[in-house]
């Protein structure tokens, strides 16, 4: 009666100290995956604010084409979107428009109205590359005249 | 075996909670997209409402400002389409475009609204806010109730008609010496001026003072325009040998050229004129718009003054005439020509025997002064007429700014005359302006009235009660004017009355007792009736102006001293408020005309420019357009 009680009592302390171990490696874990998550959060947003500027912008050179872009805009210097930069955006290599971002992440734009998913003149419903298992994204919207109507210019970064 | 499966049975238990706490602890720091958009979205929004032009809209937007009371510009933005049927008070259209506008196009999870200077005029319901952001953007030519376009207009006056006055001035003068009542010695005068076609005299006051005898017959002293009307010794108020009255001479006068004798008999000394004799015209003129030159020329002419000889008396005339230069002359040139007719070349000298200084030189028979109590010239031989000029070069250094005085003598000075003929000092400006007596000014001012200005001329006098500003002491009076609003200043004239008069002082300033010295008495009897008075010393409306005038020998100063002070009233209006139609910008702008113009000038015949500012942002404004987006 005696050594089976002794036997639990040592199980029992066994256990709870392999608990209280896992626990306190998870948290130093879970610490350090906290703050490299804050940073990475932190340069994504930057660097989604640093796209959508560049969107919004006419571009540079003002009447940029795909042979000598060095900026990537697609509105005409006001709100409105010049349809023929967007088809050229649309048109370039994916790696090259990261590199033109300046961005090592990922990214996805679209246009909606409202809530409905505007469908660009080529038959595309978004730019970029859609988020497949990302570990964070952020979002940035901005606001446009697309089509004679006032629409959202939507930016999705992610990793 | 059991113990075994109970060890067995803890390790499971104890891995599972472990794993399911991991499990539990991943989940909570799974990373949702974080939404970083609503620093943007109120900038964006209302910036790109601004850019989005209103036709672009579709015919919705369309049918939604056919609801609107007043059509609105659509060749605009949708941001000021908004702003005008606001300012048109079509608030409940406005609200309608805006919803329109924001509400299908901006996502549901964001709150959305849009203000005009701080008024809601459309606004999302849902969600409720927890966190607000708002930009603006300047809107201008819309104002609250205020039309964006229609018409405005300016306009001028081209013909007016003035309600002015004008101060016709006798200077001192004199010669009638003694005599008796059948054969006096006599100062007769003749003083002639214009009064143009254009003129309409509303009253006239001459106000007469003179120093004659007051005892013997009765006779004529005044006689205007030769007979029309005639003012005697014993009708002129006196008191002792001053003769001092104020008569309505309405009626007496012409408009062309007019002439006034005056008759001066003292058998007991001489007749001369006081200051204060001078002629007070109210009168109408229909004028156009003049320009005013900054080259400025002006004859002062004498008034043409005759000494008639008594068999009992010698004869002698003396005469003062003040010109003025402004402080801001340039350029300044006087010519002055003196003609004496019947002069006698007195060589006795024994006239001044008990006087001092230049006086002891005796025979002086023409004696010219000019500004100094030192004789400016004088000639001792003189031939029976003679023509005394003296060249600009010769006066310059005697010229002083404000008021200059110019005063003769022919056969006499002081209280001794020696005249042994009808001694004159000519003027006729009439007949023979180029062969009188006068003093020409010539000079440049450097600021000239701006173009489509009218000057008026009123006058005030100092008042019979006490007030404010005036002063009732024998031998000082100080008198008060004020400038109307909204006009320029420019000349101000002081015209002194007396009845018997030594040495003045004049100051002027804009407050009271004024201490800046305008005018002193350079001589005796070299009191002008005209005495300039700079501006410098005023203020604009709605400042009380002074001007106090004292004798040095308390000579008492009379409360018909007067002001006469000149201004210049603009004789247009610019562009005024917006109005619908043609003719309500119309109206408007010649009411406003009328409103500076009155009670001083009645428009006659005028110019209105209008211009009709569709599509031209106007002064209305500017309006503050706020966006605000929430979640």
């Amino acid at each position: 009666m005696k050594k089976r009680a002794q036997a639990w009592y040592v199980d029992f302390m066994v256990g709870l100290l392999i608990f209280l171990l896992a626990i306190g490696a998870y948290y130093i874990y879970q610490g350090s995956l906290s703050e490299e998550v804050d940073y990475t959060l932190n340069d994504m947003v930057a660097e989604s604010k640093g796209i959508s500027i560049s969107l919004m912008s006419p571009g540079f050179p003002a009447d940029w084409t795909p042979a000598d872009v060095e900026k990537i805009g697609i509105t005409d210097g006001t709100t409105r979107v010049d349809y023929d930069k967007l088809d050229y955006f649309s048109q370039l290599d994916y790696n090259l428009t990261r590199s033109l971002f300046g961005t090592s992440y990922e990214y996805v734009v679209y246009f909606f109205d409202g809530n409905e998913t505007i469908i660009m003149p080529n038959n595309q419903t978004y730019i970029g590359k859609l988020p497949t298992n990302h570990r964070n994204l952020v979002k940035i919207t901005r606001t446009v005249i697309y089509n004679s109507t006032v629409a959202q210019l939507e930016v999705r970064l992610w990793q | 075996m059991k113990r075994g499966f109970f060890f067995t049975l803890d390790a499971i238990i104890a891995v599972g909670i472990i794993i399911g706490g991991l499990v539990l602890f991943s989940s909570f720091n799974e990373a949702k997209p974080p939404v970083l958009s609503m620093g943007y979205m109120s900038n964006d929004l209302i910036t790109a409402v601004g850019d989005l032009q209103f036709f672009e809209l579709g015919s919705t937007a369309y049918n939604i400002i056919d609801n609107a009371t007043k059509p609105v510009d659509t060749n605009q933005s949708a941001l000021s389409v908004v702003a005008e049927l606001w300012a048109n008070n079509d608030i409940f259209v406005a609200e309608d475009l805006a919803e329109f506008i924001l509400d299908s196009n901006v996502p549901p999870e964001y709150g959305v609204g849009i203000w005009m200077d701080d008024e809601l005029i459309y606004a999302r319901t849902e969600p409720v806010p927890t966190t607000i952001t708002s930009a603006r953007k300047i809107i201008s030519g819309v104002a609250k109730s205020s039309p964006t376009k229609g018409y405005v207009a300016r306009a001028n006056a081209l013909d007016v008609i003035k309600h002015t006055s004008r101060i016709i001035s006798f200077s001192p003068m004199g010669a009638g010496w003694y005599g008796n009542a059948d054969d006096p010695g006599q100062a007769l005068i003749d003083k002639y001026f214009d009064i143009a076609s254009g003129v309409t005299i509303s009253s006239a006051s001459l106000a007469i003072s003179l120093h004659m005898h007051n005892d013997d017959e009765d006779w004529i002293v005044v006689d205007i325009n030769n007979g029309n009307c005639t003012i005697t010794r014993d009708e002129i108020s006196w008191q002792q040998q001053s003769f001092y009255d104020i008569k309505d001479v309405k009626n007496c006068l012409v408009n062309g050229t007019n002439h006034i004798r005056l008759d001066l008999r003292n058998t007991d000394y001489n007749g001369h004129v006081h200051p204060g004799m001078l002629l007070r015209l109210d009168f109408d003129e229909s004028t156009s718009i003049p320009i005013y030159n900054q080259e400025h020329s002006e004859r002062f002419y004498f008034d043409n003054i005759t000494s008639i000889l008594s068999d009992e008396s010698d004869s002698g005339v003396w005469q003062l005439v003040p010109f003025h230069i402004p402080p801001d002359a340039t350029n300044t040139s006087a010519y002055i020509q003196i003609v004496g007719n019947n002069i006698r070349d007195y060589t006795s000298g024994s006239k001044f025997y008990s006087w001092s200084w230049w006086r002891k030189k005796k025979d002086y028979d023409y004696i010219l002064f000019v500004n100094e109590d030192s004789p400016f010239d004088s000639d001792n031989a003189p031939a029976s007429s003679e023509t005394y000029t003296y060249s600009p070069a010769q006066l310059a250094s005697k010229l002083v700014t404000g008021t200059n005085s110019v005063v003769a003598y022919f056969n006499n000075y002081g209280d001794y005359k020696w005249g042994d003929d009808d001694v004159q000092i000519y003027s006729d400006p009439v007949n023979d302006p180029n062969g009188s007596s006068f003093v020409e000014v010539n000079y440049t001012i450097s600021s000239t009235v701006p173009y489509g200005h009218i000057e008026i001329t009123n006058i005030t006098t100092g008042a019979e009660s006490p007030g404010d500003g005036e002063t009732f002491e024998d031998g000082d009076l100080t008198v008060m004017f004020s400038f109307p609003p909204s006009t320029i200043m420019s000349d101000v004239y002081g015209h002194l009355a007396q009845r018997f008069s030594y040495l003045v002082k004049v100051e002027a300033d804009d407050y009271n007792p004024p201490s800046t010295s305008i005018f002193e008495s350079p001589a005796s009897r070299a009191v002008p009736t005209d005495i300039f008075v700079p501006t410098t010393t005023f203020s604009n409306s709605p400042a009380d102006n002074f001007i106090r005038f004292s004798d040095y020998n308390n000579n008492k100063i009379l409360f018909d001293t007067s002001i006469e002070y000149s201004f210049y009233l603009p004789g247009f209006v610019g562009y005024g408020n917006l109005f619908t139609t043609l003719q309500g910008a119309t109206d408007d702008a010649v009411v406003r005309l009328q409103a500076i113009l009155e009670p001083y000038i009645t428009l006659d015949n005028y110019n209105v420019d209008t211009s009709n500012i569709t599509g031209v942002p106007t002064l209305w404004g500017p309006t503050i357009a706020e966006v605000r987006v929430w979640r």
